[in-house]
């Protein structure tokens, strides 16, 4: 699950970090940017490629 | 989030993984009582073995089976073990059934924290904000 990639990712790195993303989920994009909402964090970037998507995360908290 | 979990058959337990990796994304405890087919599916011996499908969709359990390996789906038992590492995953078994079915501590999964009776579980799920029976 991409989601829960990212939450451990997220763990890893230092606030003020990104993480970037790429899942072939279509659910992705709209789940991670609610989740990053809800969490503090702040979705930078989202590039569509050719069967996935790139979501870029920056750790806020 | 509280979640009863009467079912033992992959396609139920399937949400059981994914609703509980999401509770704990969204930063949610989540409490799981196992109880009647739900325990014999965290049994050490079925826990990752398992592939019984629901009758009514017996016919396509081999094809989603399949694409589940195919896309590398992970089983519901690892997502419900990779949720308890990263948040407050409980993971109960009934003790009725537990005893009805004549098991031991050892049968069970690791994953299995404590064997309680509905009277304590409920307790537990009284404050949940999302309950669900599966």
């Amino acid at each position: 699950m991409p989601l829960m990639k990212l939450v451990e990712a997220m763990k890893e790195v230092d606030i003020g970090r990104t993480v970037e993303v790429w899942s072939s989920d279509s659910g992705s994009q709209r789940d991670i940017s609610r989740w990053a909402e809800k969490m503090g964090h702040e979705v930078v970037a989202v590039n569509h490629e050719q069967g996935y998507d790139r979501i870029k995360v920056r750790r806020r908290k | 989030m509280a979640i009863i979990v009467f079912s033992g058959t992959v396609d139920k337990l399937m949400p059981v993984g994914v609703l509980t990796s999401g509770a704990i994304a969204m930063d949610m405890d989540v409490d799981l009582f196992f109880t009647f087919w739900g325990l014999t599916a965290i049994r050490k011996d079925a826990v990752d073995a398992n592939s019984r499908f629901s009758k009514d969709f017996e016919d396509m359990g081999a094809m989603l089976s399949q694409l589940m390996k195919q896309k590398q789906v992970p089983r519901w038992s690892d997502m419900v073990r990779n949720a308890k590492k990263l948040g407050n995953v409980r993971v109960h078994a009934c003790s009725m059934t537990y005893d009805l079915m004549g098991m031991n501590k050892e049968d069970l999964d690791d994953m299995v924290d404590d064997v309680i009776a509905v009277g304590e579980f409920i307790d537990r799920a009284r404050d949940a904000k999302i309950t669900l029976f599966i």
